[in-house]
């Protein structure tokens, strides 16, 4: 599914920040992405959608090489891929149902169809009564849902979450994590960034820890 | 990657062959992209009324912007038109020497209605032509001042309407000129040839207005639509981080250039035509005065056409050009 070969990234100004980071994600699997801030972590993601580009190695997604692709098939990528953020990435001023549909309208889904999974992916983050709501209307834990609904909304190959509990307490995070495991049971592929190691220690799953751009543990 | 690209497309294919055609008998996938342009179209109007104020006022200068070179060739065309319908009035005047009476300019007169190129010669008296001068001149009362009449008796001759080939006109002109009678001779279309000189000046420096101010309307459009850019930025970002093509995101801006364009156009074809009835009085008065049928005319369907239809590509292009030098610098990181 997603495969990291001898990657490096580095930035002319703050020197190398991922060094031959290799590992190998399987289709149905569900993997965190540990380290302390600065290790890596956001930077290992942001290569997968090509929001940045390897300076070395390989990145083969679905058994394709991701160097290869051009800009103009950049968003034909991105289409295969459900991206969740930090700060949730919302738009305000659009309804919780616009929102999660953006994904099927920048693909061109029709609007019944569209409307079929908008309601199908709110209904699995439990947001089905709120979909005419306005994003500021909620609390941080529903638009972070709302954010993962948008995430699911196209059924993407692999899911890659970026601290998606950074900024929700404890509870809310463990129903978020609750969340993503369901995901997995029903087959989808996860890769979620978090320094939380103990909501990270509960589910047992495989952990990559980054320490200053290098992958020092793998299981 | 090209494999990716194809397997989406396919994948919608077979969603479109998949589901059942929609209401219109559409094919699926077409009734989508359908579904979007309107859409887009109805959301990019949607957005010009959430800010009316800023919207109003780039519709209002792209329309002054256009007003001015339009109106100006209305103009033009109307001062055309009206000339023309006075040209087939083809006259000469032939000045008599002013010591001759007006017994001899009536005997002058009866011998050129006989000429085989004439159709008509009509003596207008030395008083006749004093009495015309004080009313239509408006120096009335300087006239009266005079002790006595300085003008001389003229001969107004109509040629025939077969004459009308520069050369016989001029033949004709040079055998009146021989007459022993004659003081000179005066072809009134001369001054029609004037005219269309000054019109055809006039003419050409619409055509450089016309470009300037369309440039003019490209930075209006194109700096409202960078405006709108900066403010939709968090928006472009998301969009192009979920997968939107350039060609999605561009789309609902051109479509404002397009709303812009086209609201700007339709207010300028508004101007001009209230340009046209506040003037449409004053004209019909000097029409009347010239003893001539001619009305106003407003501007054409495909001069409307042109306006609009103009407007409508400058408000797209302008977009255009804003959109896509700008947004390369809104790749998210």
């Amino acid at each position: 599914m997603l495969q990291f070969i001898n990657v490096s990234k580095r930035y002319s100004d703050s020197g190398e920040i991922l060094s031959n980071i290799c590992f190998h994600l399987e289709k149905g699997e569900m993997a965190f992405l540990t380290g302390h801030s600065g290790a890596g972590k956001s930077t290992l993601l942001k290569l997968i959608p090509l929001i940045e580009r390897p300076n070395r190695g390989q990145i083969l997604f679905d058994g394709r090489p991701i160097n290869a692709v051009s800009k103009r098939q950049v968003p034909y990528l991105r289409r295969k891929l459900g991206l969740i953020f930090q700060d949730y990435r919302l738009l305000h001023d659009r309804t919780v149902f616009d929102n999660v549909a953006l994904p099927l309208l920048v693909a061109g889904y029709s609007q019944q169809e569209t409307a079929r999974r908008v309601r199908a992916a709110l209904d699995k983050v439990g947001l089905l009564r709120k979909e005419k709501r306005y994003p500021l209307a909620l609390s941080g834990g529903e638009q972070q849902r709302v954010g993962i609904a948008r995430a699911i909304v196209h059924k993407p190959s692999l899911i890659l979450a970026d601290e998606p509990t950074g900024n929700l307490d404890p509870g809310l995070s463990a129903e978020i994590m609750d969340l993503f495991k369901e995901f997995n049971q029903v087959g989808v592929t996860l890769l979620i960034a978090s320094h939380d190691l103990d909501l990270i220690s509960r589910f047992g799953c495989r952990t990559l820890k980054l320490q200053q751009g290098q992958l020092v543990a793998d299981g | 990657m090209a494999r990716i690209k194809q397997k989406t497309r396919r994948g919608r294919n077979a969603n479109a062959v998949r589901a059942r055609r929609t209401n219109n008998g559409l094919p699926n996938w077409l009734q989508a992209y359908v579904d979007l342009q309107v859409e887009t179209l109805k959301a990019s109007f949607v957005r010009l009324r959430r800010t009316p104020l800023a919207s109003i006022m780039t519709v209002l200068v792209i329309a002054i912007a256009l007003t001015i070179p339009a109106s100006f060739h209305v103009f033009i065309k109307n001062v055309r038109q009206a000339s023309s319908t006075l040209e087939a009035t083809n006259q000469i005047s032939l000045f008599l020497k002013p010591e001759l009476t007006n017994e001899t300019g009536a005997k002058v007169a009866e011998t050129l209605k006989k000429h085989p190129q004439i159709a008509m010669a009509e003596l207008i008296t030395k008083e006749a032509g004093l009495q015309d001068l004080k009313s239509y001149s408006g120096f009335g009362d300087a006239l009266q001042a005079l002790d006595f009449n300085p003008l001389p008796a003229v001969v107004s001759i109509k040629p025939k309407d077969s004459l009308t080939r520069p050369d016989d006109v001029e033949q004709l002109l040079a055998e009146l000129r021989r007459l022993p009678e004659t003081d000179f001779v005066q072809l009134d279309t001369e001054w029609m040839h004037k005219l269309h000189a000054i019109l055809t000046i006039a003419q050409r420096s619409v055509l450089v207005f016309s470009i300037l101010l369309s440039l003019g309307v490209l930075f209006i459009v194109g700096n409202t639509i960078r405006l709108e850019l900066q403010n939709r930025r968090e928006e472009i970002v998301v969009a192009k981080l979920i997968g939107a093509t350039d060609r999605f995101i561009r789309r609902p801006f051109l479509y404002a250039g397009f709303w812009y364009g086209f609201l700007g156009g339709t207010l300028a074809w508004l101007l001009v035509s209230f340009f046209l009835l506040f003037l449409r009085g004053p004209s019909r008065h000097l029409a009347e005065l010239y003893g001539s049928p001619y009305t106003l005319s407003f501007l054409s369907l495909s001069e409307t056409e042109l306006l609009i239809g103009a407007s409508v590509l400058l408000g797209i292009i302008g977009a255009w050009i804003v959109v896509a030098y700008h947004l390369r610098e809104l790749d998210p990181t």
